[in-house]
């Protein structure tokens, strides 16, 4: 299972599906994260702990561990 | 008589609700540029065209379908309380996710209108809305506005008020043609049962489509409020078969996400028909400051250059007015005890009242470069960056990134960062960063480090010196955060999503605004608590009199040989008379506990009237330094470097640094955390902390400096 976590600065991607549960889940969706959504990874901070990505006009800022929980198409 | 009208104004968080009210009434409500700047609904009444109107300015939120603590005071104002219309603010720069939330808005079958916000922004971004056809399309009227430059808000509240005079029309947003079906479905069965939503009490307010998708997409008190009825029976088993074959279409059990998709969809046809973008820039601006200011390796040295920056200028800028100001206070002083002849009531105004709040007025100057800074801060977009590269540190500690913004907020005051506390969701992460928030000093603990800084440092180094007495503040905070966050609130993570805002340059008007709004609140805290506490304290040290003393005295003075001698016994009788006062008394009662980490009974009264408010411990030191001082005209630093060595000194800034905010940051502190027991552990924990750290700081500077 690919997800944001492997990406790299500038790489984009389409959101297949999101794995995380209920709170975080309807979070991420408020916010327009959910299947079919375009992503495009916009920084990373050292050690990747955290990572600011850009869903359609949106920049948001995701912790390693929610970014695991995004699938990608491959 | 004027007819009323209230209108709940509505939007994601940042769009510019607040501003837009700012801009409308000129009301001075809290304007910033990250999310969650408005915490509790705030209310603005004004009279426009013969209307008395009221608008309700509700927390941002991005859906109504989310569960945090501010999206549940926006939806339950919006489903529970009256209002008229509601004002959906939205941001021309991010149409399509906005119109995500108008497109929920819509369901809920209110009057409603809708503001295209920051339109002159979307227009340099090549952004075109065809606002006519969006209101056409989506049956509500869709106004182009900017809060910032006023375009467009007449006619949008022309508009608002033709809304509000005719009958409501139901919107003419559709779902999917699948969704639509099993609406209809239900539909057709209510009507066969002969199904009327005011049978029901908490249906009656709704039409059977909203009953019908509310069913459909598992509406709790739906549910619940068909529950006991008859028709439930064969009602829960369509609803059933309406989710089966939503699921179908949709290859998806997750009734909310279908919801979610088909939410999108409409906002993504909306955006279609009416917007049009010109070509974009390669990277924007905002990407390419991203690029340096949120650096891997850059981003956090470049952050703490620029706080270092904003220190040096509170001291270097700051010093020079402050000169000017202690000047006007003493020759004030000199002008007002001249013209007075009744002794006591001269030292009641030159020793109390102007000693007093001169103290604190003189800090002005430091006070506004820091609110300033922090302005800077909130309204740039900068803190969501900071607070995105502190969340890899900030989570060694047990803190939440987000913490970060509750934080700065405390450098400014207490009382606000308190609330802003709310935007962290889980209750753990929210009472830890509310123990912290009183690391951070606060603006008005600022005078009293400017003091004692001055009076024990070259001004060369001041500024660095200032700098690394807030950074210890917040290094103590952070290893605070770690101690409770090990032995107190235990548990997992929160996780961390945070929007960032788009670069914005200040608005002057909106800087000036912000910072003058804080200087006079200063200023009148200074002219009315300040002076009142400053004449207590005169008052305190002044009485009891001790007459058969006073009178020995005058003649021992009066027999003296020499003017040394005379000299002398003048400052014996001013030192035996302040330490038989009533502060005198409460301060000698209570110095053996503060004696072990250096304080005299003055510092120990000062920390004590600083419990009412950190300004008042300067006003006490100039009320206690300057009495029995009378002969030279000193500057208070001068006498505070001349009564108190530097290991008192450092033990006295440390223990200011750490110990309990002031009685108003208290009872919201109180207030946010849930209880009254949080803040006796508040208590306990500043105060065992604030000794503890004293003392070491005590006996670590005697032991370098002897």
């Amino acid at each position: 299972m690919k997800t944001i976590y492997d990406l790299t600065r500038h790489d984009q991607a389409t959101i297949k599906q999101v794995h995380a549960q209920g709170e975080l889940k309807a979070r991420l969706r408020a916010l327009g994260i959910q299947k079919g959504a375009r992503i495009e990874v916009l920084e990373c901070a050292p050690a990747k702990q955290t990572m600011q990505i850009r869903v359609d006009t949106m920049k948001l800022a995701l912790r390693m561990n929610e970014a695991k929980e995004i699938e990608i198409d491959a | 008589m004027h007819k009323k009208l209230i209108i709940a104004l509505v939007g994601q968080p940042n769009v510019g609700k607040s501003m837009l009210i700012n801009s409308i009434s000129n009301a001075k409500l809290k304007v910033g540029n990250f999310t969650g700047v408005t915490v509790e609904k705030a209310s603005v009444s004004f009279t426009y065209d013969g209307f008395d109107i009221t608008i309700i300015d509700l927390p941002g939120l991005y859906s109504l379908s989310e569960f945090g603590e501010d999206e549940r005071v926006t939806k339950n104002f919006l489903e529970h309380e009256p209002y008229d219309l509601i004002l959906n603010v939205v941001d021309s720069t991010n149409i399509e996710r906005n119109l995500r939330l108008t497109v929920e808005l819509l369901e809920l079958n209110k009057k409603m209108i809708v503001a295209l916000n920051m339109s002159d922004e979307a227009q340099q971004e090549g952004i075109a809305i065809d606002a006519q056809q969006m209101s056409h399309v989506i049956g509500v009227p869709c106004i182009e506005v900017s809060a910032l430059t006023r375009k467009g808000i007449e006619k949008l509240f022309d508009r608002t008020i033709d809304v509000s005079k005719f009958p409501h029309e139901p919107s003419k947003v559709v779902f999917s043609q699948e969704m639509e079906e099993e609406v209809q479905n239900l539909i057709d069965f209510f009507q066969a049962r002969n199904f009327k939503p005011a049978h029901i009490s908490r249906l009656h307010t709704l039409t059977l489509r909203q009953i019908a998708l509310r069913l459909i997409e598992g509406d709790k008190s739906c549910f619940q409020a068909f529950h006991d009825e008859p028709i439930w029976l064969e009602l829960r088993e369509r609803v059933m078969e309406a989710r089966k074959h939503l699921y179908i279409h949709a290859s998806s059990e997750d009734i909310q996400e279908i919801f979610s998709l088909e939410r999108f969809a409409i906002a993504k046809g909306l955006v279609a028909e009416t917007v049009s973008f010109k070509t974009k820039l390669a990277r924007s601006l905002t990407e390419q400051i991203d690029h340096w200011l949120i650096h891997k390796y850059l981003g956090i040295p470049i952050f703490l250059f620029l706080m270092w920056g904003m220190f040096q200028l509170t001291f270097e800028l700051g010093s020079i007015p402050m000169e000017w100001i202690d000047a006007a206070f003493t020759r004030l002083g000199e002008g007002l005890g001249a013209l007075i002849s009744h002794e006591g009531t001269r030292s009641l105004v030159v020793d109390g009242m102007v000693a007093g709040v001169g103290a604190v007025v003189m800090f002005l100057p430091n006070i506004m470069i820091l609110f300033i800074g922090i302005a800077l801060l909130e309204t740039t977009g900068y803190m969501s960056r900071v607070a995105f590269m502190l969340d890899g540190f900030f989570h060694h500690f047990g803190l939440h990134g987000k913490s970060f913004i509750p934080l700065v907020t405390g450098f400014g005051c207490s009382v606000p960062a308190y609330m802003a506390a709310r935007i962290l969701q889980s209750k753990r992460d929210r009472l830890i960063t509310l123990f912290i928030i009183g690391f951070m000093s606060c603006g008005a603990r600022l005078p009293i480090y400017v003091l004692f800084v001055a009076a024990f440092f070259e001004p060369q180094v001041a500024g660095n010196v200032l700098f690394a007495i807030y950074l210890a503040g917040a290094m103590m905070g952070l290893v605070a955060a770690k101690i409770l966050k090990m032995f107190v609130f235990k548990g997992g993570d929160e996780p961390f999503v945070m929007e960032m805002p788009k670069y914005r340059l200040p608005s002057w008007k909106l800087l000036w605004h912000t910072v003058s709004t804080k200087t006079i609140l200063y200023i009148q805290k200074a002219g009315t608590f300040i002076l009142a506490a400053a004449v207590l304290i005169w008052f305190a040290s002044n009485y009891p009199k001790n007459e058969t003393r006073n009178t020995t005295y005058t003649s021992l003075i009066e027999a003296a040989a020499t003017a040394q001698e005379k000299m002398d016994l003048e400052h014996e009788l001013a030192k035996l008379n302040l330490e038989t006062s009533y502060l005198g008394r409460i301060g000698k009662a209570t110095e053996p506990l503060f004696l072990p980490i250096g304080f005299d009974w003055k510092m120990t009264v000062a920390l004590e009237t600083g419990l009412a408010a950190k300004e008042v411990v300067v006003a006490t030191l100039g009320v206690l330094y300057s009495l029995g001082n009378e002969a030279d005209h000193e500057g208070l630093a001068a006498l505070i470097r001349k009564n108190i060595s530097l290991p008192s000194a450092a033990a006295f800034i440390v223990f200011v640094m750490i110990y309990l905010p002031c009685f108003a940051a208290s009872a919201v502190f109180t207030k946010e955390a849930g209880g009254i027991r949080y803040l006796g552990y508040l208590v306990l924990f500043t105060t065992i902390t604030a000794y503890v750290m004293a003392g070491l700081a005590y006996y670590s500077v005697l032991f370098f400096t002897s």
